[in-house]
């Protein structure tokens, strides 16, 4: 943490204009528009002097243009590309063991952004050093962490979890959490969404809820998952009316929808930590040596008219460092 | 510092002058005392004054602090409200409350009143407490009162200890005043009235070749300068008279008679030896006095001390707390240390002279401070020990060469033992001084603080000794053979006195009052300067039975007796913590083995040559000292570990316990073969 902070304040000493004589060209691949996160990478690099050329394209939640995008940046050769989500990144960089030069970006380095699992989704060897010019930052907090939260605001026994089996790293947040069962005496009751024609239905959410509460479940844990995500006001909703408090890793669960409580990093900022490691990738550094990380902050977000509804506040010592929505 | 001696004072000049020691004396105490007057005067009003100010300042600056707590307590319990948690479904307000109330020693308590509802963590006073109320508003004209209880205990606990702090500084300050009087007295009245009486004595005695040298201007010096002149006038008389006879013996024959008869009377004057007169001027040996090493030694131990009665909590707390040997540790490398630096450091005296060791040995001492205040691990304060150990080890053994250099007078073994009662007075009152300011200053300074105080005082008390003390002293300093050691320690009644007395007294000292006491008070909840005062303990009681045990050791002569004696009692003391609640027991038993080894102190040494005549005929006396001084050693090693071991292994009770069942049952082996032997 200290490391960074000293680099982030080295570079703010450096003459930032000298080596931005020619506009880099910033390709930002996306997976449902330009949000936050993008909002935090422009205004990080425009704060640090660096004026880029965004070449903008947006996938619209489905992976079937991303091969185009790859074919058309393959020839335009941008200096960086801004990965936007881990299911941009695979259909757009593919695994990292499984090279395909014809399907994948190709001698562009790149940086992701909300992503929360890179190595479990084989995008990189290893968050210290990915062995691909491939950097960026993880956008949620460490499974320990999370749980540590979860007990501040209310201890309890049992937790119910769901995810979406066709997302790798859902799937593994998941088995991370399965992993603390034994140790912080809890009990995880973990389902898969179900699949029809290959495709987890929505229309499952609700049943799933109310099953998780009749059988005693206390929290529902939501990890991060692009299909939960879109659902999210179903299954906030869903939870809300089952009377099941919802803790959520990402953030738009409680800023947009109605679950309860989740320890998240912000969109804005992990932008602007992408935005960091863009500036080091534009400065020279090779991306394939810049390690990926995690904020060391995380917001505690609570919506009170969640809690109000549920009546289940927030103790006072929580609501100290909480960010009320 | 070592044990004891046979008398109490050098009266340096109280064997030719009648009455000049009670001068000394008196005018020693007549200075002391009004010093004392003054600085008890004068403090006084200014501590007075000071503590008034400190109630009308401290207690509303508590109300206010308390009063801060409590707003910014409220700020949370009404944002939650805003926020729209209901003042009846207040989340987890016992644990938030208490969270306030743990680390603010100065709380006793904190109410919340809601309408309808109360919740009270810590409990509230009765009497004196002061009651802080701040309003809690709940929105919509609803309103809740947080109650914070301040502690009355802890301003005047917080009073209480200023006023001890204050006489702590007093004492010291006294106690120091006395020493640099002594320092004062010894080098402006007590040396050059010795010399005056030296050179009195010797031209009494018909010496007429001697001439005091380096004159000064003080009124000693004057008369000196008076004395020479009346020495170079009077030989030149009679080298007159002696002309005038030999001439009246020449020229008249018939006077010869008459100018013989004159010529003898002049001589039947004390003239007797006529060679004398003739002689050449004879230079005055310089004068050596064990008082010059005084000073120096008051201000190292004093600097040594400072660190006493915190350097198991420092160690401690270096190691995180995980090892229940740490505690003891320091201490007892700091006494293997100088057992293992003290031989050397003898033969270094013989190259260098007493001064140039002390002066030496200052830099090791303060070299350890240093490192001491920077360390950050068990391992390097073990190391700084060490090494201050090893300056420690230069430096006594440098003050006992001295010592035994130092009388230049005829009064022999008298002279020794009333010269060693300096160093032992020297080293109770520094180690006195040192104790208590100690842990005053480690309470105000930080525990590093303390020891660059240390390594300052020390590095005084080496230029100190280059500018007082005698540069030549010192380097006959004898060193015995290993064939000494043999023959003592086959020597049943002797072996007995090193084994069943020194070994164990040491024990108990270092083990118990050095490391298991600062310990367990701080695990009482005392604070430093509560601490240090109550280690203190020990020098002050010592220092006011060493003059008894010299008394009982030559006037009584009973000293095995009061060695078994001593003994017993510290062991008796050491068995108080299983009857006694430990905030008295601990205090009490300090002070007893305080006492108890001061009364046994000069005995040990006076006991030897009675015990082993036959011993002392063979190897000499200083060799046994130096042996007994060496079981000294082996229990200071020990103790700290033992001590540290067993209250590791069975509770601080126990292990004080176990220590006082050795001293009982040493002493009563000590008496036993002691009689038999």
């Amino acid at each position: 943490m200290i490391g960074r902070r000293l680099v982030l304040a080295g570079g703010l000493c450096a003459p930032a204009i000298a080596r931005a004589a020619a506009r880099p060209r910033i390709a930002m691949l996306l997976w449902r528009g330009w949000e936050e996160a993008c909002d935090g990478f422009r205004d990080y690099l425009h704060g640090r002097g660096i004026e880029a050329e965004y070449i903008v394209r947006d996938a619209g939640q489905t992976t079937a243009p991303i091969a185009g995008y790859v074919a058309e940046l393959n020839r335009m050769r941008p200096d960086l590309a801004f990965v936007w989500g881990g299911s941009t990144a695979l259909a757009a960089l593919g695994r990292h063991d499984a090279p395909d030069p014809g399907r994948f970006l190709q001698g562009v380095p790149a940086v992701l952004a909300i992503v929360s699992d890179p190595v479990g989704a084989g995008l990189v060897a290893s968050l210290d050093a990915p062995g691909r010019p491939v950097t960026g930052t993880i956008y949620v907090a460490p499974i320990e962490v999370q749980l540590r939260a979860i007990q501040a605001y209310r201890p309890f026994r049992r937790i119910a979890t769901l995810f979406n089996p066709l997302e790798a790293s859902s799937g593994a947040a998941v088995q991370a959490l399965a992993g603390l069962a034994g140790r912080e005496g809890f009990v995880l009751d973990g389902r898969p969404v179900p699949l029809v024609d290959g495709q987890p239905q929505a229309a499952a959410l609700y049943a799933m809820v109310r099953d998780f509460k009749a059988a005693g479940a206390e929290w529902l844990y939501i990890p991060p998952d692009t299909f939960l995500n879109d659902q999210r006001n179903v299954l906030t909703a869903a939870a809300l009316e089952q009377g099941l408090p919802a803790f959520s890793a990402t953030e738009r669960f409680v800023t947009y929808s109605s679950g309860l409580a989740g320890l998240v990093c912000r969109y804005y900022n992990i932008g602007q930590f992408a935005g960091f490691k863009a500036e080091q990738v534009l400065a020279g550094t090779p991306a394939g040596s810049i390690p990926i990380q995690t904020l060391t902050r995380f917001s505690l977000l609570v919506r009170m008219s969640t809690a109000q509804r549920l009546d289940f506040y927030p103790p006072l010592s929580l609501l100290r460092y909480a960010e009320a929505v | 510092m070592q044990t004891g001696a046979r008398s109490v004072r050098p009266d340096a000049i109280s064997d030719v002058i009648p009455g000049a020691a009670a001068m000394e004396r008196r005018l020693i105490l007549g200075v002391a005392g009004v010093t004392l007057l003054l600085l008890v005067g004068v403090t006084g009003v200014i501590s007075r004054t000071a503590l008034r100010s400190f109630e009308q300042e401290v207690r509303p600056e508590m109300g206010r602090e308390a009063a801060a707590i409590g707003a910014a307590a409220a700020a949370q319990i009404e944002r939650a409200v805003a926020l729209g948690v209901p003042p009846d479904r207040l989340q987890g307000l016992e644990p938030f409350l208490g969270g306030i109330l743990a680390g603010r020693p100065m709380l006793d308590s904190i109410t919340l009143d809601l309408p309808g509802a109360r919740t009270q963590v810590g409990t509230p006073r009765a009497g004196r407490a002061q009651d802080i109320a701040v309003p809690v508003r709940l929105g919509a004209g609803a309103a809740g009162t947080l109650h914070l209880g301040v502690n009355p205990q802890r301003l005047e606990r917080s009073a209480r200890d200023s006023k001890w702090d204050i006489a702590v500084v007093l004492l010291v300050a006294l106690l120091a005043t006395v020493e640099v009087l002594a320092l004062l007295a010894d080098r402006t009245v007590s040396l050059p009235l010795r010399r005056v009486e030296r050179l009195q004595g010797r031209i009494a005695a018909g010496d007429w070749a001697v001439r005091a040298q380096a004159v000064g201007g003080d009124a000693a010096g004057r008369y000196l300068a008076r004395l020479n002149g009346v020495v170079r006038r009077m030989n030149e008389r009679r080298r007159h008279v002696a002309w005038l006879a030999g001439e009246v013996m020449r020229e008249a024959p018939e006077a010869r008679g008459p100018a013989r008869a004159a010529l003898a009377r002049v001589e039947a004057q004390g003239f007797a030896q006529a060679a004398g007169f003739d002689a050449p001027v004879g230079r005055e040996a310089p004068l050596r006095s064990p008082a010059t090493a005084r000073a120096p030694l008051f201000l190292y131990v004093l600097a040594e001390q400072l660190s006493t009665s915190f350097v198991p909590i420092y160690a401690r707390s270096l190691d995180g707390g995980g090892w229940a040997l740490a505690a003891g540790l320091p201490v007892a490398v700091f006494a293997g240390v100088v057992a293992l630096a003290s031989p050397s450091g003898a033969g270094l005296v013989g190259q260098r002279g007493a001064r140039g060791v002390l002066a030496l040995g200052c830099v090791p001492a303060a070299a350890g401070y240093l490192l001491a205040a920077a360390a950050e691990s068990i391992g390097v304060f073990m190391l700084a020990r060490a090494v201050s150990a090893v300056g420690y080890a230069l430096i006594t053994i440098a003050c006992q060469a001295y010592l035994v250099d130092a009388p230049g007078d005829t009064r022999g073994e008298v002279g020794r033992g009333r010269s060693m009662a300096v160093f032992v007075m020297a080293a109770m009152t520094g180690a006195l001084c040192g104790t208590a300011i100690g842990s005053v200053l480690a309470d105000r300074v930080g525990y590093g603080g303390t020891f660059l105080v240390s390594a300052a005082l020390s590095l005084a008390a080496g230029v100190l000794a280059l500018r007082t003390m005698d540069g030549a002293a010192g380097r006959r300093a004898a060193v015995a053979g290993s064939g000494a050691w043999r023959a003592a320690m086959a020597h049943r009644g002797f072996r007995a006195l090193v084994l069943c007395a020194a070994v164990p007294a040491k024990l108990v000292l270092t083990g118990f009052v050095f490391t298991l006491c600062p310990l367990v008070l701080l695990g009482l909840g005392d604070t430093q300067p509560e601490i240090g005062r109550q280690v203190m303990l020990y020098a002050g009681a010592m220092l006011l039975t060493v003059r008894a045990g010299a008394w009982v050791a030559d006037r009584v002569g009973a000293p095995a007796a009061a060695i078994a004696w001593a003994g017993a009692a510290s062991g008796v003391a050491l068995l108080l913590p299983l009857v006694l609640p430990l905030a008295v027991a601990v205090p009490v038993a300090i002070a007893v083995v305080g006492l108890a080894q001061g009364v046994a102190s000069a005995p040990m040494l006076a006991v030897v040559p009675a015990l082993c005549p036959a011993l002392v005929a063979r190897v000499g006396v200083a060799p046994l000292y130096g042996y007994l001084r060496v079981g000294e050693r082996i229990g200071s090693i020990a103790g700290p570990l033992v001590a540290a071991g067993l209250a590791a292994a069975a509770g601080f009770t126990a292990a004080v316990a176990v220590l006082g069942a050795v001293s009982l049952v040493s002493a009563g082996a000590y008496w036993v073969v002691g009689r038999r032997a």
